[in-house]
């Protein structure tokens, strides 16, 4: 409209005609909300979409009455184990299927379709003895040929298999010699095979044999999985991400006592909260932390916080001043005396009372000590504590003198620094304010911005244009991974290197334990390498968030409280509806 | 102009303004430094360097931006495909049409709810004017102009849950999700209670001010003193030439509130967690899912602007001073 | 100088005149006023800075600390005092509010200036861009503008994207203002007289016309402060602001992130939208007033002014 419209109306020649458009136009939109759509629509694109299919049948005994409901902020990408990015899926990967080996509520690795297995003298062949009785969810056999030629499937297209690939690097051959048997040989000794084992999922051969193309393979969203674990997808539902699993009768292990589970999204913190409050949902993966104390009191609502490895990092430019293109870090930073003052100056504990609530821990190593039951993380080191004083003396004994302006410097050398953030969650701002302060105090000067994620990885990996970044990590429940973040080799795009560090007797370690599999041995090599990263700095660990989770205690009980969540298969086999 | 040529004209002018839609979608993403893909995959530890660069493969965007990119864009979203969402690994085109009846339902019961409620009070306000009533009614108006949409969510939100037990969020319970919302109308009707009445205490305060200031010019008019000799009562009267009065600048105004109403309805479902085309919006600006933006951003410019068009065209039809000069 | 200026300076004394009797049009001015003192003598108005940690008498934190236990608006997630962010936090939004004003007034007032004064083609370009401008819907412009500005490496802060977009997109309603306000003006005989001297183009301008207008100007700026206020506080509260320097509207999203609502921390909530509430109202009775008195069109229009909040209202509301 680009005339000033006339609120002044038009004369009566305007005859009933308007007031009936007028009333057509209430009618027209009365009857569009009434046949409104449903959350999916008949005009979806025709295909294997998952909104097309109805569930098959609803769960037996009990109902939906002995089925446990799940609520979460996120939702699977795809059912697709080649090509699924999301955590979600993951964890639905690991109810509906079954893996050589699992890791066990204290850490360790235990069999899970293997029952024993042993590694020859050289570390090269690896001999799994299956247990007896996997069935799959179609009612066939399981037999040693059919992971055999999953995971074959995997080596013979790492492209294809995007998000499994990694797990089957090395492997050189992967045979059957009977039923009940399943042999790998690796190209090195790989020493986290076990880890590795309980990624690779037996999933349904016949489902995922004619794809030709990597794309094909990808595209295929695998919404009717069949698999041999616990539990059995129903559906999957795109629109709203709801996941249905029923339980399986059949399980090698013994049927769950539960008929299903389902699993909601839910946009918000508070929304998802207030679902468990009214028994809209029975379960929560994971309470937001600042609505956490309330969560505790709701009626019939147990809350429960876990140790775990998820940690937050101060990340110190620690890139190779050769590097092309040159990294733009304060030259400062490189002085360790710096680094050690800037760890004085941090008040952990602060930052895990106030920002976190309480629910977290503070942190020295980039290894948790919740990873693996507590037997990667190191032990022997000593965390820098938090003593304002300490930090001005190391600084003012290093050379860096007091300004007017309250900024110590010393030659061409001023402490000033960019602090970077993304601007994903309000934490990070709340610990950049307090580090702000705290840094003042020693006489460093802050200056906090906020990013978006994709502006910060671009910005660290690989062109190191930052000073100081705030971030974390999610690592995988392995050392390996969150290990190799400190390579040189992953300063590269694409890389995760995000500090820079370039440390040759670093790279070697890492390696080596990547070869070793005698665990001691392999613990030896780590505990090593998380003590190089502590002292040189590349990171200060600031604190381990805790795993905050919450059930209503009026519907189910024997959740088990893990490291691994009571969403994991060991918890939801343990749980019965409450008489 | 005649109506002719005055027609002529907007329907070019909404296909220019289409056409910088376009334009101004593709450039914005197409032209940034830094890698786009990188947004959607985060830090996340199951993508590898080599699977990011087939991510990047898949998307066309190894390509050359000009031509390449610009001309096949262009093609594509003429023909309504709108790519395929990074984030939901869905066509763009399937997300959008299966949020969009939310969107339509919220907004239009917000409308419809708004304008009948507006015309009343206007029609009250109007009459008994310079009443508490009247003063009242103007400063609600004057006052929820200045509140922000959000915050008044919020509240609504916060009030709405603690005191009557209205659910926080979503478009229906967790029970009910994927069912035909015509089976769940109870659950549904629950739901869109807050942000309905968010949105229409929001809106209603213009109509009520055509539907015043309308009645204060049919209050002044002479045909007023002849309808009355013949008998009809106060009442009557003020409805029927006041309404005929409003009519236009009402119809022309829900047009032209498409666009703040679609603000509005970012907002809303956003603090309500409404699964509608807002939410998705707001969702895919976080995420940087390039394509769900661009082809959210495409649908909503596109029917606002086709409905300025329709506006107009009803605008030429209804009012007789448009036809010649 | 000449004529336009003792017009100018007439018509400002009949202004005060009417001005100081318009009740609105005080308490407008009353709550703006306010709203920057509050803003400028920040720290003289309460002993914390918005970041300063308020701690029991264990040293312990107080996160989510109602009234009740710490005067006057009890303390946020991180345990900071809500009162100081606020009148912090009016500086943000206020400077914000204002910048983003100026610009698309300035933006507006030369466009309508140049359209009105020059007409023709000038004015033909002009009035399409305004056009298009108008049907494309603000807030997700805005906020893929934004999105787009903030990823490009140009190391402005995210206030000053926000300024930036508001500016460039809420010129139009005082362009058009503008426009008609010159077109009239034009064809006053002092104008033709200049010319006849010999006068250009921008000289007429500036001595001529900008005098006469500036009153509608200025009013007009105020309207749009409201909405800039409006829109930022939205902005803002999509995640879009700068975390590190809180307005109300980030105050907001803070608190929506961090779970206020089912805390039931209304202390959190509540005040900065109340004072997001308190600025817009200001100035919109202000500028609605402002508007009625200065423009010389409107003055047959009585109080209600509904032709202006309209007006305003279509490229205004968010």
């Amino acid at each position: 409209m680009t005339k000033e419209h006339e609120t002044k109306g038009i004369k009566s020649r305007f005859s009933m005609f308007g007031l009936k458009v007028f009333v057509i136009l209430i009618l027209v939109s009365l009857v569009m909300t009434a046949c409104g759509g449903s959350t999916t629509t008949p005009t979806a694109t025709v295909g294997t979409s998952a909104t097309e299919i109805t569930p098959t049948e609803a769960p037996t005994d009990g109902g939906a009455d002995a089925t446990v409901r799940f609520g979460w902020l996120g939702a699977p990408d795809t059912l697709n184990p080649a090509y699924a990015f999301l955590s979600e899926s993951w964890t639905i990967f690991h109810l509906i299927y079954s893996t050589l080996t699992t890791q066990a509520i204290d850490g360790s690795y235990v069999g899970l379709l293997a029952k024993d297995w042993s590694v020859s003298e050289d570390g090269l062949t690896w001999t799994y003895h299956l247990k007896e009785g996997f069935k799959w969810h179609n009612g066939e056999p399981f037999t040693a040929d059919q992971l055999a030629w999953a995971i074959n499937a995997i080596m013979k297209d790492p492209e294809g298999w995007a998000t499994v690939a990694n797990y089957a690097a090395g492997f050189l051959e992967v045979t059957a010699p009977d039923a009940n048997t399943l042999v790998i040989v690796t190209e090195y000794p790989i020493g986290n095979m076990d880890y590795r084992t309980s990624f690779l999922y037996a999933f349904y051969p016949p489902d995922f044999e004619n794809f030709t193309t990597a794309e094909e393979l990808q595209n295929y969203p695998n919404d009717q999985a069949i698999g041999t674990g616990a539990f059995i997808l129903n559906t999957f539902n795109k629109d709203s991400g709801v996941v249905l699993l029923d339980a399986n009768k059949d399980y090698a292990y013994g049927a769950p006592k539960i008929a299903g589970i389902i699993f909601q999204t839910f946009d918000n913190g508070d929304a998802m909260v207030q679902a468990l409050k009214v028994g809209d949902v029975d379960a929560l993966t994971s309470v937001p932390a600042s609505a956490y104390e309330t969560v505790q009191g709701y009626a019939n609502v147990k809350a429960m916080t876990t140790d775990n490895t998820y940690f937050y990092e101060l990340i110190i430019n620690s890139v190779d001043p050769n590097n092309d293109p040159a990294p733009t870090g304060n030259p400062a930073l490189a002085d360790p005396a710096v680094r050690l003052a800037m760890a004085y100056s941090l008040n952990k504990q602060d930052l895990v009372d106030i920002v976190m609530q309480g629910l977290a821990a503070p942190g020295d190593s980039i290894i948790a000590p919740a990873m693996g039951g507590g037997f990667w993380h190191d032990p022997n080191m000593k965390d820098i504590p938090f003593d304002t004083a300490m930090a001005n003396s190391t600084l003012e004994d290093a050379g860096y003198t007091l300004g007017s302006d309250g900024v110590r410097s010393k030659g061409d050398l001023r402490l000033e620094f960019r602090l970077q953030f993304p601007s994903t969650t309000p934490v990070y701002a709340r610990v950049a304010d307090m580090m702000v302060d705290w840094f003042k105090q020693a006489g460093i000067k802050i200056t906090p911005q906020s990013m978006d994620e994709d502006s910060l990885i671009a910005a660290t990996t690989p062109t190191g244009d930052y000073d100081l970044v705030i971030w974390a990590w999610e690592p995988d429940p392995d050392p390996d991974f969150i290990l190799s973040v400190m390579t040189t080799d992953q300063f590269v795009d694409g890389g995760w290197s995000d500090s820079g560090y370039h440390n040759p007797e670093y790279d070697q370690l890492y390696l080596d334990q990547q070869q070793l599999v005698d665990k001691t041995a392999r613990q030896q090599a780590i505990w090593k390498m998380q003590e190089m990263v502590f002292n040189d700095m590349p990171y200060i660990v600031l604190f381990y968030e805790d795993l905050l989770q919450a059930y209503r205690t009026d519907r189910f009980t024997g959740f088990i409280e893990s490291p691994l969540g009571i969403e994991a298969t060991e918890s939801l086999l343990n749980v019965t509806p409450v008489k | 102009m005649n109506r002719r040529d005055y027609l002529l004209r907007r329907l070019g002018l909404s296909v220019v303004t289409i056409l910088v839609v376009f334009v101004i979608n593709f450039l914005l993403f197409r032209v940034l430094p830094g890698d786009p893909i990188r947004s959607v995959i985060g830090r996340n530890i199951r993508i590898s360097a080599e699977t990011q660069q087939a991510l990047r493969e898949q998307f066309g965007l190894d390509k050359p931006v000009f031509p390449d990119q610009l001309l096949d864009t262009f093609g594509q979203w003429a023909r309504g495909n709108l790519g395929i969402s990074w984030s939901l690994r869905r066509p763009v085109s399937e997300v959008l049409m299966s949020k969009l009846w939310n969107t339509v339902i919220l907004i239009g019961l917000g409308q419809i709810l708004a304008i009948i409620l507006g015309v009343i009070l206007g029609l009250l306000a109007g009459w008994k004017r310079k009443t508490a009533l009247d003063v009242g009614a103007l400063t609600f108006s004057l006052v929820a102009w200045a509140i922000p949409t959000f915050w008044l969510g919020i509240i609504l939100l916060a009030a709405g849950s603690t005191w009557f037990g209205f659910p926080t969020a979503g478009i229906v319970s967790p029970a009910n999700t994927g069912k035909p919302l015509i089976t769940v109308l109870p659950d549904l009707a629950h739901h869109l209670f807050l942000p309905t009445l968010t949105l229409t205490i929001l809106y209603l305060g213009e109509y009520m001010l055509i539907m015043r200031s309308s009645i204060l010019e049919v209050l002044s008019e002479d045909y007023i003193l002849t309808a009355k000799a013949k008998g009809l009562s106060d009442w009557q009267v003020l409805w029927r030439h006041a309404l005929r009065n409003a009519m236009l600048p009402i119809v022309t105004l829900i047009a032209l509130n498409l666009g703040f109403t679609i603000a509005g309805a970012i907002y809303i479902e956003t603090v309500f967690s409404y699964d509608g085309l807002g939410k998705l919006f707001q969702t895919a600006l976080t995420k940087q899912d390039y394509p769900l933006l661009q082809g959210a951003f495409i649908l909503l410019a596109v029917s606002v602007i086709i409905a300025n068009l329709a506006a107009d065209l009803l605008y030429t039809v209804l009012d007789p001073r448009v036809k010649e000069s | 100088m000449n004529e336009s200026w003792v017009l100018f300076k007439r018509n400002l004394r009949n202004f005060w005149r009417i001005f100081s009797h318009n009740k609105l049009g005080l308490l407008g001015a009353f709550l703006v006023f306010t709203a920057i003192f509050v803003a400028v003598f920040a720290p003289l108005l309460t002993p914390y800075a918005p970041t300063d940690i308020i701690r029991d008498a264990n040293g312990r934190g107080m996160t989510f600390a109602p009234p009740s236990e710490h005067r006057p608006l009890g303390t946020d997630d991180a345990g900071r005092d809500i009162w100081s962010q606020l009148v912090y936090g009016a500086r943000i939004s206020l400077m914000v509010g204002f910048l983003a004003g100026f610009m698309a007034m300035f933006v507006g007032s030369l466009f309508g200036i140049m359209a009105g004064y020059f007409s023709g083609r000038v004015d033909n370009v002009l009035m399409r861009i305004t056009d298009i401008l108008l049907v494309i819907p603000d807030l997700p412009l805005m906020l893929i503008l934004v999105a787009t500005i903030r990823q490009m490496d140009l190391r402005i802060s995210p206030t000053s994207v926000l300024i930036v977009v508001i500016g460039l997109l809420y010129w139009t309603s005082t362009a058009r203002l503008i426009r008609s306000q010159v077109l009239t003006i034009k064809e006053r005989q002092f104008v033709d007289r200049a010319r006849a001297f010999g006068a250009g183009d921008w000289y007429i301008i500036r001595k001529h016309i900008l005098p006469q207008i500036m009153p509608l100007i200025v009013a007009n700026t105020v309207l749009i402060l409201s909405t800039a206020i409006l829109i930022e506080s939205g902005l803002a509260f999509l995640g879009l602001g700068d975390p590190t320097k809180p307005s109300w509207g980030t105050m907001l999203n803070f608190a929506f992130d961090r779970n206020a609502v089912t805390n039931g921390a209304w202390w959190f909530y509540l005040p900065p939208g109340l004072a997001i509430v308190w600025v817009t109202l200001g100035c919109v009775l202000l500028g609605n007033v402002l508007e009625e008195l200065l423009n010389p069109r409107l003055t047959e229009h009585h109080l209600e002014g509904d032709q202006n909040m309209i007006a305003i209202k279509r490229k205004g509301a968010e």
